[in-house]
C-alpha cells in the first residue's frame, strides 16, 4: 500500500491525542505559591502547558537523535534518502525545540517568581535551537552536490547540545520540575504520555512530508 | 606527517602577516575594550572571566574562520588538499594551529586581568593554566571544522561563526563559570571545569572523526 496514505491518519491521531490531553488536563493536588491567577494553580493556564512544553521538549531531543542517526548513515553509506531524512529532521526539530521554548516562556508568565533567563536549561536550549538554525542555514547555502555530507559532518558535533541541554538542570541550576515535586497521578501520567506520543506522531508525519518535498524538489526535471 | 603539515601551516601563517595581524588585532581590540569598560565592575570575577572567554571565542572561531578563508583565497589550501596526504591530518594541522592561537589569546587575556582586576584573590592560582588549555582543545578543532565546512557554502566564512558559536556555547559558559570561581577562589569550580574539559574533549574528538567529509568538500 502507498505509505503516504497513512500520513493523514498519523497527523490526525497525533493532533487528536495532544488536543485531548490539553483539554482533559486534570489539576495537580495542591496550590502552588506565586501564580499570577488568584486562587489555586489548578485554574492557571500554565498547568495545561505542561502537556505541550514537556512533550515538545522530549520530541525535540528525540528528533535530534533521529537527525544524527541520518547523519551517521550519510557518512557511513553515502545514503541519499538518509541525507534527506537528516535535513528534514533538522528542520522539524528546530520548530519543535523553538516551540518548547515558547511554551516554557508562556508558562513562566503565569509564574512570575521564576526567571527563565537565569535558568541554565533555558540557556542551553536556546543554544540548541541556534545550533539547529545553523545546520538549517548550512543546508540551505551549501553546494547541492556536497550538501548532505557537509551537513552530516556537522550534525553529530551539534548534537552535543542535546546532553548539554538535558543535564544543564542537574549540573548548573535547577529547572522547575513539578513532575518530581508533586506526586504524578495515574491520569496525569497517562495524559502526559498520550501528549508525548501525539507530538511524536506529529513530528514523524511532518518530517516524512518534508523529506518527500525535498525528494520532489531535488528530482531532475528531465 | 602531521608534524610537517603543522609546520607548513605555521610557516604559511607567518608569511600571511596581513591576515594574521588583522585577526589578532581584532581579538586584542575586543579584549582591550572589554577590560577598559569593565575593570571597575562590581562583580569583578565574572567580568574578568567574561572577557577571557570572549577573547577565547573570537580568537579560536572568528579569527580562525578568517585565516582559513584567506588560505583558500590565496590558493594554499587547494595545494595542500591536492597533495597525497590524509585529509584528517590536514584538518588536524589547522585545528592545532587555531588551538594555539585560541590558547595564547586566552592566556594573554588572563594575564591582562592581573593588571585590570588586581584585587581578585585567585591570581596566581596554578589551576588557571587549565583555562587556556581547555580553550585550545575545544575551540581550535571546532574553528577549523566549521571554517573548512563553511567554505563550500554560498555565504562562505560568515557561516562559520554561526555554526561554531552555538556548538561552543556550553564550553564557553562552563569555562566562564570555572574561570570566575577560580579567580574569586569560590567553591564549585570543579564541576564547571570538569564539564568544560569533558565537552572540549568530546568536541575535539567528534570534529576529528567527521573532519574527512568537511575537508573533502573544501
Amino acid at each position: 500500500m502507498d505509505r503516504e496514505r497513512w500520513l493523514a491518519p498519523i497527523l490526525a491521531a497525533g493532533a487528536g491525542l495532544v488536543g485531548a490531553a490539553i483539554a482533559a488536563s486534570p489539576t495537580p493536588p495542591e496550590c502552588l505559591p506565586g501564580t499570577r491567577v488568584p486562587g489555586c494553580w489548578e485554574y492557571a493556564l500554565g498547568q495545561r502547558l505542561l502537556y505541550v512544553h514537556v512533550p515538545l521538549a522530549w520530541v525535540a531531543y528525540l528528533g535530534f537523535i533521529g537527525a544524527t542517526i541520518g547523519a551517521v548513515l550519510v557518512l557511513a553509506r553515502d545514503s541519499e534518502p538518509a541525507g534527506r531524512w537528516m535535513r528534514a529532521a533538522n528542520e522539524t526539530t528546530t520548530i519543535f525545540a523553538a516551540s518548547a521554548l515558547a511554551a516554557g516562556l508562556a508558562w513562566s508568565y503565569e509564574f512570575p517568581i521564576y526567571d527563565p533567563l537565569a535558568d541554565a536549561k533555558v540557556q542551553a536550549t536556546i543554544v540548541l535551537v541556534a545550533a539547529l538554525v545553523g545546520l538549517w542555514t548550512l543546508a540551505a547555502s551549501a553546494n547541492p552536490a556536497q550538501r548532505d555530507r557537509l551537513v552530516a559532518s556537522l550534525t553529530p558535533v551539534a548534537f552535543l547540545s542535546v546532553p548539554a541541554s538535558y543535564y544543564a538542570s542537574r549540573l548548573v541550576s535547577p529547572h522547575p520540575d513539578f513532575l518530581r515535586e508533586t506526586e504524578l497521578t495515574l491520569v496525569t501520567g497517562l495524559l502526559l504520555a498520550a501528549a508525548t506520543v501525539g507530538f511524536a506522531l506529529l513530528w514523524l508525519g511532518i518530517t516524512w512530508l518534508r523529506q518527500r518535498t525535498l525528494r520532489l524538489e531535488e528530482r531532475p526535471l528531465w | 606527517m602531521i608534524g610537517s603539515l603543522l609546520g607548513h601551516h605555521l610557516r604559511w601563517l607567518a608569511s600571511a602577516r596581513d591576515v594574521v595581524a588583522t585577526a589578532l588585532l581584532a581579538v586584542a581590540v575586543v579584549g582591550l575594550v572589554g577590560l577598559l569598560a569593565l575593570h571597575d565592575a562590581p562583580d569583578s570575577a565574572r567580568a574578568a572571566a567574561a572577557i577571557v572567554w570572549l577573547v577565547a571565542a573570537i580568537g579560536g572561531l572568528l579569527a580562525g574562520a578568517r585565516v582559513i578563508a584567506a588560505e583558500r583565497q590565496g590558493g594554499g589550501l587547494r595545494g595542500v588538499l591536492l597533495a597525497p596526504v590524509d585529509r584528517r591530518d590536514v584538518f588536524l594541522a589547522r585545528g592545532l594551529a587555531l588551538g594555539l592561537i585560541a590558547g595564547l589569546a586566552t592566556a594573554a587575556a588572563l594575564a591582562a586581568t592581573v593588571v585590570f582586576f588586581p584585587t581578585l584573590p585567585g591570581h596566581g592560582d596554578p589551576r588557571l593554566v587549565a583555562i587556556p588549555v581547555i580553550a585550545a582543545i575545544g575551540l581550535g578543532p571546532l574553528g577549523a571544522l566549521t571554517g573548512l565546512a563553511s567554505l563550500s557554502t554560498s555565504v562562505g566564512e560568515l557561516l562559520a561563526t554561526g555554526l561554531a558559536l552555538p556548538v561552543s556555547g556550553p564550553l564557553i559558559v562552563a569555562g566562564l563559570h570555572a574561570t570566575e570561581d577560580l579567580l574569586a577562589r569560590s567553591a564549585g569550580w570543579e564541576a564547571s571545569l570538569t564539564f568544560a574539559t569533558g565537552y572540549a574533549v568530546m568536541v575535539a574528538a567528534l570534529a576529528y572523526l567527521v573532519s574527512e567529509p568537511a575537508t573533502e568538500v573544501a
